[in-house]
This record gives C-alpha cells, sequence and structure tokens, in this order.
C-alpha cells in the first residue's frame, strides 16, 4: 500500500484531474476500509451496529497526512470513500449470502461471520441506487455521500458543491424513490410515520 | 410503468415538500391538472417520502422511561451528535437524586482495554469537585454496551441567555465569566481539559452560579480520538480555536481560546465570526487567518482594555494567548479594579492613564502617602534583617545535607553506573538518598532555589529508579520520584513563570510521561506528552536560539513521536531531526549531542525500514556514523556500544528488506554479539538483558528465514528464560515478550509442532491485547498476523 505521503499526493494529482492517480486510490480506499469495516462485519465488535460515518473517519486519518490540512483533499477522499464503503457492503452482502448457500460445506466455526444489522438488503439499495443514478446521478452521488460515507447534510453539500438546502431537496426525493423501489408501492391509506 | 419526464415529477415533488402537508395534495392536482398519470407518480413518491421518514438516516430512538442501573431515564433534554441526555433520577431505597444521564449513541469500539481507561479517566472526572463544574457522578456501560455518564443535574440557562434575560450589565457578566474561569482553572491544574466550551455547556443556576458542564466527555467518551476526528464531527466550529480545526493537539490554550469566544459573545452581543452556513473549509479558514473585528467595533459599549484583554485570548498562536485561565482571568480582574491590564502591557501612556484614575481620590493625600510609605518601608527593612539571620543558620545545615545528596546523585551514581555490576549498590545508594531528599523537601517551602534543585534532584533519582536507560527496573518507584517533582516544579512555575521553572516543569511532565508509557498507561502518558509538546512548543518559541528550549522540544517530540501512529511519529521525528542535527553543529564532539542526532536518525530509519528500506538508508548510514565516533572515542562507553548494536541490527533488517538473506544474518550476528558482551558485564541490568533477549528472537526470526529451525529455537529459548527471569513489568518487556512467543510459534510451526505453536500464538494475541494493539491498527501490524496464525496454525 502506497504511503500516506503519497495518498495525499494522489488525491492531489487527482484532483487536478488526473485519472491514473484514481486506478491507484481506489483500490487502497477500498481496502482499508474493508479492514476498517472488518471488526464490525465479522461480529467482532459488540452491537454489531455498522457505522459508515466513523469508518470513513477513521479511513480517512489513517490515510491523509495529517500534516497535509488541505480541505481539497478531505473532499476528494469522501467521494471516493463513498463509493468504496459501498462496495464494501455490497461485496461483504455477496460473500455472506454465498456463505449461507453453502452452509453445509463450511466448518462449523465459520458461524462468526454475523451480518451487519441494517434495515434492509444492501444488495437490493445497490441495485436501485444504480438505476436512479441513471437518470439521476446528483440524487445518485448525494445518496452514495449521505448513506455511505455519512456526511451530514451541511457536509454534502460542500462536497458537491451545491447549498445544504438544495442537498436536501434532492436527498428527500432520492429517499422516496429508493423507498418504493425496495418496499414496493405504499398503499393509499398508509398512516403517516411523522 | 407510464414513463414521465422524471424532472418533471421531481421538481413537482420537491416544491410540494416545502409546503404544510395539508396543502400539498390540492398543489399537486393543481400543477398536474390533465395529465393523471403525472399525478399518480408523484402522490405515489410522497406516500413513499412520509414512509421514508427514517430510511437511510442514522438510526435514533429515545430511551425515555428506560432504566440504566439505578437510574430511570425521564425525558430527553438534549441531543448532540455522539447521543442524547436525559434527566434522570436515582432511585435507592432512601435516596432520592435527580441526575443527567449522557447516553452514547453507539460505542465505536469497546475493548477491555478501553473499558479500563473510561473508567480511570471517570475517576479522573469524577474527583473534579468545583462548585462551577457539573461533577460527574457514575458511569458505565449499558447492556447492549453503550457508554453512559452520569453528571449533577443542573437545572439553568445557558449563559448567554441568562445574561439577556436578566439584564446584566458589563460588570455582572464579566463577574459570571470569572466565576466561570475558576472551574476551567481548576480543572487544567487536574489536567483535564474541556475542548468543547460553549454557551450550551454553560448554565447559570437560578442562584446565579455558573456551571460548565461536559468537563473532559468528548475525551472519556473516545479516548482514541484524535483531535482531527473531532473536528471532522464538528457541527459548529464558532467556539473551536485553530489548532482544533487544524487537528494539530488541543492544550489548555484552546480552552482559553474557546474562553475567549464566549467572553466576545458576553460582552459584545455576537460571536466573533458568523459561521453559521458557511461550508466547512471557509470556516477553517477564517478561524485559520481572519482576525475577528474587536468588541467594540460590534458594541460600543466595550472599553478598549476588554477588546485587548478578549482579542489577547483569540490569538490564533496558542503561544500568544494567555498562557493559563487564571492569567486571563486576572487581566479582567485588574480591568475591574481599573488596573493596566497585561494586555495591552507595553505603553507608557495608557499605563500612565490608569494611574491617574485609580488614583482619582486626589493629590491632596498625596502628601500623607508618601510618609506613610517611609514608615512602612523602615519595617519592611527591619523585619528581612531578622528572618535573614534565622535564614542562614538554618542555610548552613540544608546546605551540607543538599551538597551531599547532590553529589551522590549526579556525580557519584554516573560513575557507578557506568561500573559493571553495580546494579545492588546503585538500589541501596538511591534509597537512601531519597530518604535525604525528602527530609530537605519538607523544609523547603519559599526557598525557591532549593525547591529548584529538589525538583531536579527527583528527577534524577526518578530516572535511576525507572526512567532512564540503565535503570533499576522499579517503575513505581520512578512514578512517585518524578510526580515529586513535577508537584514541586507547577508550584514553582505558578509562583514566578520563568524560563528556568517553565523548563523545569517540561522536564518533569517529560519523566512523568515515560514513566506511565513504560508501566502501559497510554492515556496518561498521552496526557502528559501532549502538555509537554505543547509546553516544549511555546518555550522555543518565546526563547529563540536558545539551547536548552531546543533540546527540550527535540526530546519531547520525540516522546510523542513514540507514543503515535506510524505517520504522526514520522511527523514528530522529521521535525525534531533538524533542531538535534542543528545543536551537533553547534557543538560537533559534544557526546550527548552526537547520540540524540544518531537516535533521531534511527528512529525515523526504523519507520522507513518497514515501508520502504531505501528511504532509510541515507538515516541508518548517518546513525552508523555517529555511534562509530561515539564508541571510538569512548570504548568504555556502554550506551554508546549498545546503540552501535542497534545500527547493527538495522542494517540486518535493511539488508533482509532487500532480500539479502546472509548479509542480514551477518549483521544481526555482529549485534547479536555485543549484547551478549554488553550483558555479561552486568547480569542485574535489567535493561541491558532485555536488549539481549531481543537481539535473541530477531536472529532467530531471521534464521526461519533460512530454515535453520533449530539455531532458532535455540536462540529463542535463551531469549524467553531471560525475559521470564526479568519478569514483564514494563510495555517494552510485555512488547518484546510478545514477539518473541510469537517468532517461537512460527519456529514451531515450521516444523509442524502445532500444538506449541497454537499455544505461543494465542498467548503472543492475548499480550498484544493487553498492551491495547488491535489487530485494526496498522501500526502494529503484527497483531493482525498473530490473528490470522492463530486461525490456521492448527492446519
Amino acid at each position: 500500500m502506497p504511503g500516506d505521503h503519497e495518498i495525499t499526493e494522489l488525491l492531489e494529482r487527482w484532483g487536478a484531474g488526473d485519472q491514473r492517480a484514481l486506478d491507484r486510490l481506489m483500490p487502497c480506499i477500498y481496502d482499508e476500509l474493508k479492514r476498517v469495516a472488518g471488526g464490525y462485519l465479522r461480529g467482532e465488535r459488540p452491537g454489531h451496529t455498522l457505522q459508515p460515518t466513523a469508518l470513513v473517519h477513521e479511513a480517512y486519518l489513517r490515510m491523509v497526512h495529517l500534516h497535509s490540512p488541505k480541505i481539497e483533499n478531505r473532499k476528494h477522499f469522501l467521494v471516493l470513500a463513498a463509493q468504496a464503503m459501498r462496495r464494501v457492503l455490497v461485496d461483504h452482502a455477496r460473500r455472506h449470502n454465498a456463505s449461507k448457500r453453502d452452509a453445509q460445506l463450511l466448518p462449523p466455526d465459520s458461524g462468526l461471520v454475523i451480518q451487519p444489522k441494517l434495515d434492509f438488503d444492501v444488495m437490493a439499495l445497490d441495485d436501485a441506487l444504480n438505476r436512479l443514478a441513471e437518470f439521476d446521478p446528483e440524487k445518485g452521488r448525494i445518496v452514495e455521500l449521505r448513506y455511505f460515507a455519512g456526511l451530514s447534510v451541511g457536509e454534502t453539500a460542500d462536497v458537491v458543491g451545491r447549498s445544504p438546502a438544495t442537498v436536501k431537496r434532492e436527498w428527500a426525493v432520492a429517499k422516496a424513490w429508493l423507498y418504493r423501489q425496495l418496499n414496493g408501492e405504499v398503499p393509499n391509506d398508509s398512516p403517516s410515520m411523522g | 410503468m407510464i414513463h414521465h419526464p422524471w424532472g418533471e415529477v421531481d421538481s413537482i415533488l420537491k416544491f410540494a415538500l416545502e409546503m404544510p402537508e395539508s396543502e400539498q395534495g390540492g398543489w399537486i392536482a393543481r400543477e398536474c391538472q390533465g395529465r393523471p398519470e403525472l399525478r399518480a407518480e408523484v402522490e405515489s413518491l410522497l406516500r413513499a417520502h412520509r414512509a421514508a421518514e427514517t430510511f437511510l438516516e442514522p438510526r435514533t430512538h429515545t430511551h425515555e422511561g428506560r432504566r440504566i442501573g439505578p437510574y430511570l431515564l425521564l425525558e430527553e433534554i438534549g441531543a448532540g451528535g455522539m447521543g442524547a441526555v436525559y434527566r434522570a433520577r436515582r432511585e435507592d431505597e432512601n435516596f432520592k437524586q435527580e441526575v443527567a444521564v449522557k447516553l452514547m449513541r453507539a460505542s465505536l469500539e469497546i475493548r477491555s482495554e478501553a473499558v479500563r481507561r473510561f473508567l480511570e479517566e471517570r475517576q479522573i472526572l469524577a474527583a473534579l469537585a468545583h462548585p462551577n463544574i457539573a461533577r460527574l457522578l457514575d458511569g458505565g456501560y449499558t447492556s447492549e454496551g453503550l457508554p453512559y455518564i452520569v453528571m449533577e443535574y443542573v437545572a439553568g440557562t445557558p449563559v448567554t441567555e441568562y445574561c439577556a434575560r436578566n439584564g446584566l450589565d458589563l460588570k455582572a457578566r464579566l463577574r459570571l465569566f470569572l466565576q466561570l474561569a475558576t472551574g476551567v482553572q481548576f480543572a487544567h491544574q487536574h489536567l483535564v481539559i474541556h475542548r468543547d466550551i460553549k454557551p450550551a455547556n454553560v448554565l447559570v443556576t437560578g442562584e446565579g452560579t455558573p456551571k460548565l458542564l461536559d468537563f473532559g466527555i468528548a475525551k472519556l467518551l473516545d479516548p482514541e480520538a484524535t483531535s482531527a476526528e473531532t473536528t471532522l464531527r464538528l457541527l459548529t466550529p464558532d467556539y473551536a480555536s485553530p489548532e482544533q480545526v487544524r487537528g494539530t493537539a488541543m492544550t489548555t490554550a484552546s480552552d482559553v481560546y474557546s474562553l475567549g469566544v464566549l467572553l466576545y459573545e458576553l460582552v459584545a452581543g455576537r460571536r466573533p465570526y458568523q459561521l453559521a452556513d458557511t461550508p466547512l473549509d471557509q470556516a477553517v479558514e477564517t478561524i485559520c487567518i481572519s482576525d475577528p473585528p474587536p468588541p467594540s467595533s460590534v458594541s460600543r459599549i466595550v472599553p478598549e482594555d476588554l477588546d485587548a484583554i478578549v482579542m489577547k485570548a483569540l490569538r490564533k498562536e496558542p503561544e500568544s494567548r494567555y498562557p493559563s485561565v487564571r492569567e486571563f482571568a486576572e487581566d479582567i480582574d485588574r480591568y475591574l479594579g481599573f488596573r493596566p491590564v497585561l494586555a495591552r502591557q507595553g505603553t507608557y501612556r495608557y499605563v500612565a492613564r490608569k494611574f491617574v484614575r485609580r488614583h482619582r481620590a486626589g493629590v491632596a493625600t498625596a502628601v500623607a502617602a508618601c510618609i506613610l510609605l517611609t514608615a512602612a518601608a523602615a519595617l519592611v527593612i527591619r523585619e528581612s534583617q531578622v528572618a535573614r539571620f534565622e535564614r542562614d543558620r538554618a542555610q548552613r545545615r540544608f546546605n551540607e545535607v543538599r551538597r551531599l545528596a547532590h553529589s551522590v546523585i549526579f556525580d557519584l551514581e554516573d560513575k557507578i553506573a557506568a561500573l559493571p555490576g553495580s546494579t545492588p549498590v546503585r538500589k541501596e545508594l538511591i534509597a537512601n538518598v531519597i530518604g535525604y531528599v525528602d527530609r530537605l523537601a519538607k523544609e523547603a517551602a519559599g526557598d525557591t532555589g532549593l525547591q529548584q534543585e529538589l525538583a531536579e534532584a527527583y528527577m534524577r533519582i526518578g530516572d535511576v529508579q525507572g526512567g532512564g536507560n540503565e535503570n533499576l527496573g522499579d517503575p513505581q518507584g520512578a512514578l512517585a520520584s518524578f510526580q515529586k517533582a513535577e508537584h514541586i516544579a507547577r508550584a514553582l512555575v505558578a509562583a514566578e513563570p520563568s524560563f528556568g521553572s517553565r523548563k523545569l516543569l517540561v522536564e518533569t511532565l517529560r519523566g512523568v510521561g515515560l514513566v506511565y508509557n513504560q508501566a502501559n498507561d497510554r492515556a496518561k502518558a498521552e496526557l502528559y506528552r501532549k502538555e509537554t509538546l505543547a509546553m516544549a512548543r511555546d518555550l522555543r518559541k518565546q526563547y529563540p536560539g536558545n539551547e536548552d528550549a531546543e533540546l527540550l522540544l527535540a526530546n519531547s517530540l520525540f516522546d510523542m513521536s513514540n507514543l503515535t501512529k506510524d505517520y504522526e511519529s514520522l511527523g514528530y521525528r522529521n521535525e525534531a531531526l533538524p533542531i538535534q542535527e542543528g545543536l551537533l553543529r553547534a557543538k560537533p564532539s559534544d557526546p550527548k549531542r552526537q547520540r540524540n542526532a544518531a537516535l533521531v536518525n534511527k528512529v525515523i530509519a526504523g519507520y522507513w525500514l518497514e515501508v520502504d528500506p531505501d528511504r532509510a538508508l541515507p538515516y541508518l548510514q548517518r546513525a552508523l556514523e555517529l555511534d562509530e565516533i561515539r564508541v571510538a572515542n569512548d570504548p568504555g562507553d556502554q550506551g554508546a556500544k549498545l546503540d552501535l548494536s542497534i545500527d547493527f541490527s538495522q542494517f540486518g533488517s535493511y539488508y533482509f528488506g532487500k532480500h539479502d538473506l546472509p548479509t542480514a544474518i551477518g549483521y544481526q550476528r555482529k549485534t547479536l554479539a555485543m549484547r551478549r558482551d554488553l550483558a555479561a558485564l552486568d547480569p542485574k541490568d535489567v535493561w541491558k538483558q532485555g536488549r539481549l533477549a531481543y537481539a535473541l528472537t530477531s536472529t532467530a526470526d531471521l534464521l526461519i528465514h533460512t530454515h535453520d529451525y533449530q539455531a532458532a529455537l535455540a536462540n529463542l529459548d535463551e531469549s524467553r528464560r531471560i525475559s521470564e527471569r526479568l519478569g514483564i513489568s514494563d510495555r517494552g518487556r510485555m512488547d518484546d515478550y510478545a514477539r518473541t512467543l510469537e517468532v517461537t510459534g512460527e519456529a514451531n510451526r515450521a516444523i509442524g509442532n502445532k500444538q506449541s505453536a497454537c499455544e505461543q500464538f494465542s498467548k503472543a494475541r492475548d499480550l498484544y491485547r493487553k498492551l491495547g494493539y488491535s489487530p485494526s491498527n496498522p501500526a502494529i501490524p503484527r497483531v493482525a498476523e498473530v490473528v490470522k496464525d492463530l486461525a490456521t496454525c492448527a492446519r
């Protein structure tokens, strides 16, 4: 893995439009997140509450050189980390599903693998998000940042270069669309959850 | 599915969401007139929107009505990024008490080590008993493992609101602020930094007493959080200091800054910066670069003096602010008493004006005052003569003991320590000296010179007991001695913050930090080292070019580097290197400076050896060059020899990294031979024996790679026996022993001795955990490896 100085440098290069830097960055961030997330995904930590925010920040602190407090680097990093976090979760879910299928073939101690508690199927969310991004890429990006990198509305606004009010609106519509995609049509007389 | 232009659906829905629910239906109907499919789609999404309120959002739910331990949570009184606060009631049979319970949303990481630290820190905070600090009462973990904290429940109003509501005038506001400051100062004296001073954390009770909430809580709940992480979580940076938003070390000066912001708001009626809705990067820039307008430009009732005081507290550089909250408060006090404030010190006309104002009573009494003054002066002179006579007598007695103790610990001990086999003699000597010094200390009150000397003596004793390199392996004794020194130094700094007293304090703090680190108490070690580093930076800035200050900073950086994760440690080391090399250039033949420069080169090499061996090479060569000079100049210097043996060992790692095993083993054998010689000279020296054990393990590690398992196991056996004989009393020994077990496990696995391998891996893992290492900590890849080894060793 490249050293942290190098990560910082790669982030800068990518920010300046160098796509080759991205090829080196993505796998690093992915690996790092996977490693940080590992404890949660394997159920080694109590609570099994997966907090993408904490993980992404943890990874950021590990990877980006602290003595270069360039805000731009943090933004670049968060954009990539959101994508990487999404892949980590989806990959994990995929493997987990596979291991459920092969349950009889596995030695008994693989029972350590516990699915993190999420309200829904990450793989389904991933599919839905891909579809959403096809016709409304900005919403896709906002969901990625809000959900997978755990950014607040303000932070997301900062990264995508929109006002917080805009992000809030986009987020609300994206959530509605994704919710319907995952849960089906909400009946007319359904009481408001408000 | 019927296709609608998504843009249209999107914008109609967005508009609808902006209006009250009751109006949404009508508006959608109007917008979609004549287009039923469009309307159906928008309405469908609107229904989904209402159902999706918590969907994809961070989970929040209330714990009202829940019982945690003896506490019944009554109502949520606040929520923040980290969790929620509840008003709660403690209900025992004959004991009812209203408290505030802060419950965290989720724990980041709960390991036994973290729990231990949490409980320990909690104790420190629980001891913060001060009328202006909301007392920490209790704390623990809920059944799901969420940390919670129980605090004194303060029924009060945030300070800014309190002032506005009661129409407090400027003076009343300042008095309130001064009360608050005594609380903060009190905590600082107990080495607790608040880190989050803001109006919401300062409540004023019905009786008008300000109380600070959440002292040190941020740190307590997430002890591993570096300040940068805290910054990333910051939602309102308005009260954060530049160093806080930049993610550099926070000190008491950061609290001074936040208090400055609070004072600004109290006197001017608004905050120095208007940061609401400002993107984070701009906010950071504002806080770090632009000076706020002085309070008087916002509110004309603010006088110049107060402007100066507030602006001094708000300086960008921590070292330009008030050095402590106490001095900050004293300046406000001066302002209230019409005396010149320090913030504006130096302007002659200003001081003169103050003088006139203070002595408004008049020129009429001036003559009388003159006469009184003369009489008083005569009295003082007489009294001091009497005192001097008695002091002289006592002084003679002191001086004899003083000289004796001094010569024993500063001259004799050094010479004896250099003699092989001297450990038992040194132990006895030190025990005697402590007796003398303790007795001297009892009589030292008021004598600054003697106190200074005693503090130095205690430090030296601490070094010999357990702080220094060739120590007697007595960490408890060392801690006690360093703490005695710290106690004296703090008193000296409080009495007069001169260069000498501050330097002394930094040195004592370094000592305490060192011993805590060796005793495996990272939380305390970090606390001390951060304070040390901040003070050392201050000193160097204030006394540029002063060699003592330079050395102190380099040493503090070095200490800090040993505590942090890899990349941070490199930063500290890189900062220390030019300082040490610069000091050496000033005196090229000074053996101590040679050693310091060699050492920094060595540790930087150590970092690069693991990351990129080629980059390690220049540092390795420089360290070797310096250590060879040292050994050549003084062949009897055992420390220099030990250092040289480390250089060889590092060259071994370098060649190992370059896949040149024969050369690597050659260097490693050189190291081993030197260590055997050193250890044989003084079999009771814990440090030298430990270094031998380490070299044995390292050699074994290389031998495994050449498949010479029998030789490896023989070395490991010897290493283990040494470790077991020495005991694993401190961090270093524990780390070495764990590594030896791990390598032994590898050797056993290689020869098919599965059961032993598993046993040793598991013991190693337990020790690593005890040390607080975790598989997810990239600084210690060995832990992850040993866990992996453990999983596969039976196969």
